[in-house]
């Protein structure tokens, strides 16, 4: 089970050869979207869900999850694979949704999402997937603000921490 | 036609160019990754360690891996499937960019594992074809000359020193440091300064630490790590006869019998070179040397050059060990406590070498090097460990909350890493996967892993040592993981170096036995790894050699 999480998340490798793209300096990594459609709608809407009642669902606008997740999608050292686990862990999501509640997630009371997310974080595919999403999660959060997430480094201030010097100049640079 | 080619540009290749090119030859190296320098490297933790944008992409190049069932069959793993890499830093400078730089020189008794300790049933043991006595002078000449930062102190295995203590004193210590030295006086152990290969302060013609709290794993901002670029390379390019040739993958060898003639190369566009030079040194990291080695087949090397003794690729070793933890609270500290356990940038640097041998239960053992250290500063691989509560439940919402302020205000995490003896068997090696391709289209490395049962039961032991202090210092939640699992950052061994050719590829000056002028001066000499990390060993081991390649250019080139 660790293994696959952690075979999830590192297996981040595929070369499209436009690393000249992301070492542009104007190069942004999250992506503006449309909280409005799918598959943003849910991941906004899970994204508050797995930190309401915290500290941290009130910094929500400065982590900027759902649109740091819109840069993932087109992160070349990702895989379509992992990608497409991603946005279909949405669609098993409301499978699961409409099988227990007759329902879409998003139509779903507070209480019965918190429900939801816990019946499936008891399931292998749920469990690898909400891990997922929380470790992009906290790469908007705990990462540099270079990426568009973390902005002015509130995700940084609410855990006491200071960033390592000298910060990136541009995304995923790696000469 | 250049006098020397040598194929990598990390610890093992540096000391031969910088002294080479400082001698008056021309030398030119191949190097597979991008030049990088000073300025281009940031603490940017999705880049380093989240995307590892040093090393390949496993769907462009990777290994393939076997490992042995429990029933002795063998499962086959391709490394892009399980996202299992063996790549340590595809950039000028190599893995060495990337180091914490903890600096242990080997023991006496490293280079005479057999004829001290005796043999172990399943384990190719043997002698070095040197001692510690060779070895030293350049051991001392890294302290001086790459920059080794600590303090000589008198304990049970120091090993001999040609100068009294090393020429930088220690870096910034964390206040926990002395914590560490308390607890170890209390159980009647001995902890000694962690020598390290960072600067403390201006020197070298480099700057001196900048005590960021982020070194492992990442590039050095300001030249302190005594890394290969850093400390070497540029000093070699300085004088104007070194040439670095980067994003140039080796794939070819060309030989007569006797001689290599041609490296052959792809450039990042997959135009091919090639380059003649009089002499050749290889030092690609272990795993990749052998590989090029058994991929540069001809009618003269039938099985790959200087294989025809059969034993490239063979006795692979890596570090054996692991690591353990503690976690210390905020809350049962005093102020001035609380305020060191929370001080950021400064170096734990504190080693136990107390049981570098033992006797357990009548037996003698060689043992191994116990390093302290802070857990890692990266907040996203930190808030990822507290995703989950003790009954492996996922936690969101206000209980994951709760843990991160513990993890992050609270408490800290201090560890403790273990290196023992990776014992060279008959089962742990590098060979060719003819079927699976890199992206330029050739064979890959296929790695045999194994670890000896030995390994593990000196890890143990070691490991419960390093709890004890974790608990006399008030440490919680103390445990310890000792595996077999291959560390990749730790790796030497498949072409070691012996006076036998029939059971060694180099003699003793790592010069292969079948070739008058192929040298390998990465870790791939080494028949057993010792007990502490590889690095300083191969830099000094690369010096070493590098005054064999400068006599032997002396003698069919001509002084310089």
């Amino acid at each position: 089970m660790k293994s696959s999480r952690r075979l999830f998340l590192k297996s981040s490798a595929v070369f499209i050869g436009t690393f000249s793209l992301l070492a542009d300096d104007s190069f942004e990594y999250a992506k503006k979207i449309s909280i409005y459609k799918e598959p943003y709608q849910t991941f906004a809407l899970l994204h508050k869900d797995l930190f309401v009642n915290s500290n941290i669902y009130n910094l929500l606008n400065s982590i900027n999850p759902t649109s740091y997740l819109a840069g993932v999608f087109e992160d070349p050292y990702i895989t379509q694979d992992d990608k497409d686990y991603l946005k279909n862990g949405i669609t098993w999501l409301h499978e699961t949704s409409d099988e227990l509640y007759k329902k879409r997630y998003y139509n779903l009371k507070t209480y019965e999402r918190q429900q939801l997310l816990h019946k499936i974080s008891e399931q292998e595919w749920g469990d690898s997937w909400l891990w997922s999403i929380m470790s992009y999660f906290f790469e908007a959060m705990l990462g540099d603000s270079i990426y568009g997430g973390n902005i002015d480094a509130k995700g940084w201030q609410y855990l006491d921490l200071v960033s390592g010097y000298p910060r990136p100049k541009k995304v995923l640079y790696n000469g | 036609m250049v006098d020397v080619c040598i194929i990598g540009s990390g610890a093992g290749a540096a000391p031969v160019a910088y002294t080479l090119c400082k001698a008056g030859y021309n030398v030119t190296l191949l190097e597979k990754g991008p030049l990088l320098e000073r300025s281009d490297f940031s603490k940017d933790e999705i880049a380093v360690s989240r995307r590892a944008v040093y090393t390949p992409l496993l769907k462009d190049e990777q290994h393939v891996m076997e490992t042995y069932r429990s029933d002795g069959t063998i499962e086959r793993t391709l490394g892009v499937d399980a996202d299992w890499s063996f790549w340590n830093g595809s950039l000028v400078g190599g893995s060495s960019n990337l180091m914490s730089g903890y600096f242990h020189r080997m023991k006496l008794n490293d280079f005479k594992l057999l004829s001290t300790y005796g043999e172990i049933e399943g384990a190719n043991i043997v002698d070095w074809a040197i001692s510690y006595e060779d070895l030293e002078p350049y051991y001392d000449k890294v302290e001086k000359i790459v920059g080794v930062s600590g303090k000589a102190v008198k304990h049970k295995f120091l090993e001999p020193r040609s100068s009294k203590d090393f020429p930088y004193p220690p870096t910034w210590e964390q206040g926990v440091s002395s914590w560490i030295d308390s607890a170890c006086e209390s159980l009647g152990y001995e902890s000694i300064p962690t020598p390290r290969a960072v600067l403390p302060y201006d020197a070298l013609e480099r700057s001196g630490c900048s005590y960021s709290n982020f070194c492992g794993s990442y590039g050095c901002a300001t030249g302190a790590k005594g890394n290969a670029k850093s400390a070497l390379l540029d000093k070699a390019m300085a004088t104007g006869r070194c040439k670095i040739i980067s994003e140039a993958f080796v794939y070819y060898l060309k030989s007569d019998a006797l001689h290599v003639r041609e490296a052959h190369y792809f450039d990042k566009d997959k135009n091919s070179h090639k380059i003649e030079a009089k002499l050749f040194v290889l030092a690609a990291q272990a795993i990749e040397s052998s590989r090029l080695l058994l991929n540069s087949k001809s009618k003269y090397f039938p099985n790959g050059l200087a294989n025809n003794s059969g034993n490239v690729g063979k006795n692979l070793i890596f570090s054996a060990g692991g690591v353990g933890q503690g976690t210390l609270e905020l809350k049962n500290l005093s102020k001035e406590r609380q305020n060191q356990l929370f001080t950021r940038g400064a170096f734990v640097n504190r080693s136990l070498q107390q049981w570098y041998e033992y006797v357990d239960r009548g037996f003698r053992y060689k043992g191994g090097t116990i390093d302290f250290l802070y857990q890692h500063a990266n907040p996203i691989a930190r808030a990822m460990g507290e995703l989950y509560d003790k009954d492996a439940r996922l936690l969101w919402g206000r209980d994951l909350d709760k843990r991160l302020q513990y993890a992050f205000k609270e408490s800290r995490i201090i560890k403790f890493e273990v290196f023992n003896d990776w014992l060279p068997t008959d089962k742990n090696y590098v060979s060719i996967d003819e079927k699976v391709k890199d992206r330029w289209g050739i064979p890959v490395g296929k790695l045999r892993l194994y670890g000896h049962k030995h390994d593990l039961r000196v890890g143990r032991y070691l490991a419960k040592k390093g709890e004890n202090v974790l608990k006399e210092m008030g440490c919680l939640h103390v445990s310890s993981d000792i595996s077999n699992a291959p560390p990749p950052n730790l790796v030497a061994g498949g072409c070691r170096f012996g006076n036998d050719p029939k059971s060694s590829v180099l003699d003793k000056n790592c010069k292969a036995h079948e070739l008058k002028n192929l040298y390998v001066t990465d870790g791939s000499f080494m028949p057993t790894g010792g007990s502490v990390p590889y690095t300083w060993t191969i830099y000094a081991n690369s010096f070493r050699v590098a005054d064999k390649i400068l006599k032997h250019l002396q003698k069919t080139l001509g002084h310089l």
